[in-house]
């Protein structure tokens, strides 16, 4: 028994020493969960391709003052239990000061779950869901929100002459199912009629009932928050059956260069949304989303999407917290970092980043993009409104 | 009326369409006892490989086939040798084993594609019915008379042929057929060959139809599975109506009802008909 104690105290002081010097040193560890296999792999890739770009960046930028910020990155499968497991495993084995990334509310609450229980600070890349923010989770934050994407699809669908009748199909995940009520609503509010509104499942291979039903009632535009996968069977069966609509809006998945490259002349005229692009960013921070560009295209080959750039500023967000519990000292509890993170000011390239009380930022909203020639345009957006 | 007439052409495709995924492991579980989990991989390896022979070489479908039905004969005789050498072998064995493969697979295939969705990109062309009111593409047809081909060169085969018939017979009792000097291994050569046939005629179609993702293999292997269960083993002309049904009662379910309820409709469907199967059987067996 006693010799079980002293085995038992020598593993804590061991443990406990490393990371104080850890810490010490200058060395702070962040974990980030992002689906790196499985269905969402495409976009978790994304995200975590931007973090590094902002961990890279921070690291050349602090390296001289003796803080250097270690990435851990884990995957967690496309599957809510792994990615609860990889976040419990970073807080208690890797002693990660803070949790970042995430792709889907169903992935990225269970994280929170987990961050608040172990009063970890969490900032989420892509997360939509209002309920996960209304739970008084002090350590969860995230870098998108509901209102961001519903505001602008409402705004721009409204300023269409003469739309009178929508079909809404939706993915069956917690995000898009509020997203489609939401708009729902907001659309009879204003006199325009919802003939169509159904759920699907990622990964059906046949929307022909849905299409046909939008052809039958008359449906003038399609409002389409199904994901990427689901965007190239969809808008390839309604060119193929030559549905008659003026529009089709995909407020994820359809603003993407791969999109364009996979679907060639049958993306031509569909609408989408986008925090940021490439050739577009947030005034002033021009300079920055170019350096972003170029760091990504040297690191990874090709050129950054807007869920990399998520990517990058939840991990900015994190990291100007660090820096600023390094200036004060170096205590990195979750408290207090959680705290700088609450008063975050920072100008991104895909916009100012504030935190409200529930952890929501402040300013978000995307863009409504068309693609023009195998190009996303921006259509619809705050800084001009470049209506068309 | 043309919009029906449009639902049951967008039905039958489909179904063909479920039919053709499900064909090759339908062949290898008749034959082998082997529930391959790595189906819907080797589906979707098909599928890369008439991908990049499209965006490298512009080969068409009917160009890619060979190529794609050769490697798939091959990778299926890969997969079915390695798991018909294991010591220990029973039907949960196999499941165990080919789910640890197809988990090698999907990061190979990430490793090697990316995760990025891709699609082949297809020009259809459009066969007007109803005066111009229903349309059948290109794609559907390939669909239906593949399918319809497949089953049909299978039912020859089996019926009309010496090698066919032994290989009837090893599907129903392969102790049986064993004593009466068919040479199993042969015969599960022969179903491994025409299991990579059948998938590698599915794999160039599914890139057409759906969408190739390192992980999508999941969706053909649970159809497959689905299917197979409905058609009992070696029935393979009860796979095509299982197949038909299954389009039916999903398009039709979320025409009338909405996309939200035809997993549910049709696993129902299936349900039933399984427990009405299972009664009959009891019932011949009295």
């Amino acid at each position: 028994m006693n010799r079980f104690l002293i085995f038992f105290a020598a593993f804590l002081m061991f443990f406990g020493l490393s990371f104080q010097s850890r810490v010490a040193a200058g060395v702070i560890k962040i974990g980030a969960i992002n689906p790196l296999t499985g269905k969402l792999a495409k976009h978790g890739i994304e995200i975590d391709e931007g973090i590094q770009i902002a961990i890279d960046e921070f690291n050349e930028q602090n390296g001289n003052s003796g803080m250097v910020v270690e990435l851990e990155r884990r995957d967690d499968h496309s599957a809510p239990d792994v990615a609860m497991n990889q976040a419990e495993q970073l807080i208690l084995k890797e002693k990660v000061v803070a949790l970042i990334g995430g792709y889907v509310d169903s992935l990225v609450g269970p994280v929170s779950v987990v961050a608040k229980r172990n009063r970890v600070p969490y900032v989420a890349s892509a997360s939509l869901q209002s309920r996960l923010t209304q739970g008084k989770n002090p350590y969860f934050f995230r870098v998108s929100c509901m209102n961001g994407v519903t505001q602008p699809v409402i705004e721009f669908l409204l300023k269409w002459k003469n739309l009178r009748k929508v079909a809404i199909l939706h993915a069956s995940t917690p995000g898009a199912s509020e997203f489609a009520r939401t708009v729902e609503k907001k659309l009879k509010v204003s006199g325009v009629d919802v003939v169509v509104e159904e759920k699907a499942r990622a990964g059906q291979p046949d929307f022909s009932p849905f299409l046909l039903k939008c052809k039958a009632r008359g449906a003038e535009f399609i409002i389409s928050a199904v994901f990427f996968a689901d965007h190239l069977v969809l808008v390839r069966q309604m060119r193929e059956m030559e549905i008659p609509v003026k529009g089709y809006i995909g407020p994820w998945g359809v603003a993407y260069e791969s999109f364009i490259k996979e679907m060639k002349n049958m993306a031509e005229g569909l609408y989408g949304l986008t925090a940021w692009l490439p050739g577009f960013a947030y005034p002033g921070t021009e300079e920055e989303s170019r350096r972003f560009v170029e760091l990504y295209k040297k690191k990874f080959g090709r050129i950054p999407t807007s869920t990399s750039m998520h990517g990058y500023v939840s991990a900015r967000v994190v990291l100007e917290a660090v820096r600023k519990a390094f200036e004060q000292g170096g205590v990195f509890s979750g408290p207090d970092l959680a705290n700088f993170i609450r008063k975050t000011k920072l100008l991104t390239p895909m916009g100012s980043v504030e935190f409200d009380e529930k952890g929501d930022p402040r300013w978000y909203k995307q863009m409504v993009v068309q693609i023009r020639r195998g190009k996303i345009v921006p259509v619809h957006h705050e800084h001009s409104d470049a209506e068309n | 009326m043309e919009q029906f007439v449009q639902l049951f052409i967008q039905s039958f495709s489909l179904g063909s369409f479920y039919t053709l995924l499900a064909l090759g492991f339908a062949l290898v579980f008749s034959v082998t006892h082997i529930l391959n989990l790595a189906h819907g991989e080797l589906i979707i390896l098909a599928g890369y490989v008439a991908y990049v022979l499209e965006q490298k070489l512009s080969m068409g479908l009917w160009e890619t086939l060979p190529i794609a039905i050769a490697i798939s004969v091959v990778s299926l005789m890969v997969v079915v040798s390695f798991v018909l050498h294991q010591r220990r072998l029973s039907e949960l064995h196999s499941l165990i084993i080919t789910f640890g493969i197809a988990l090698i697979l999907q990061n190979c295939y990430l490793g090697t594609f990316s995760a990025n969705y891709r699609i082949i990109f297809h020009k259809s062309r459009y066969f007007s019915l109803l005066g111009g009111h229903v349309f059948i593409s290109s794609v559907q047809l390939y669909l239906i008379t593949l399918s319809l081909g497949a089953i049909g060169g299978l039912y020859i085969l089996f019926r009309k042929t010496f090698i066919g018939k032994a290989l009837r017979a090893t599907i129903q009792d392969r102790f049986a057929a064993q004593m009466a000097g068919i040479p199993i291994p042969r015969m599960q050569l022969l179903g491994m060959v025409l299991g990579g046939i059948a998938i590698g005629i599915a794999g160039p179609l599914y890139a057409r139809v759906s969408y190739l993702h390192p992980a999508a293999g999941i969706e053909p292997t649970i159809e497959a599975i689905i299917l197979t269960l409905f058609a009992g083993m070696g029935r393979i002309r009860i796979l095509l109506a299982g197949g038909w049904l299954l389009g039916v009662a999903e398009t039709t379910t979320a025409y009338f009802l909405g996309s939200q309820w035809r997993e549910f409709v049709s696993a129902m469907v299936l349900v039933v008909i399984l427990i009405f199967r299972e009664a009959r059987g009891r019932e011949n067996s009295v």
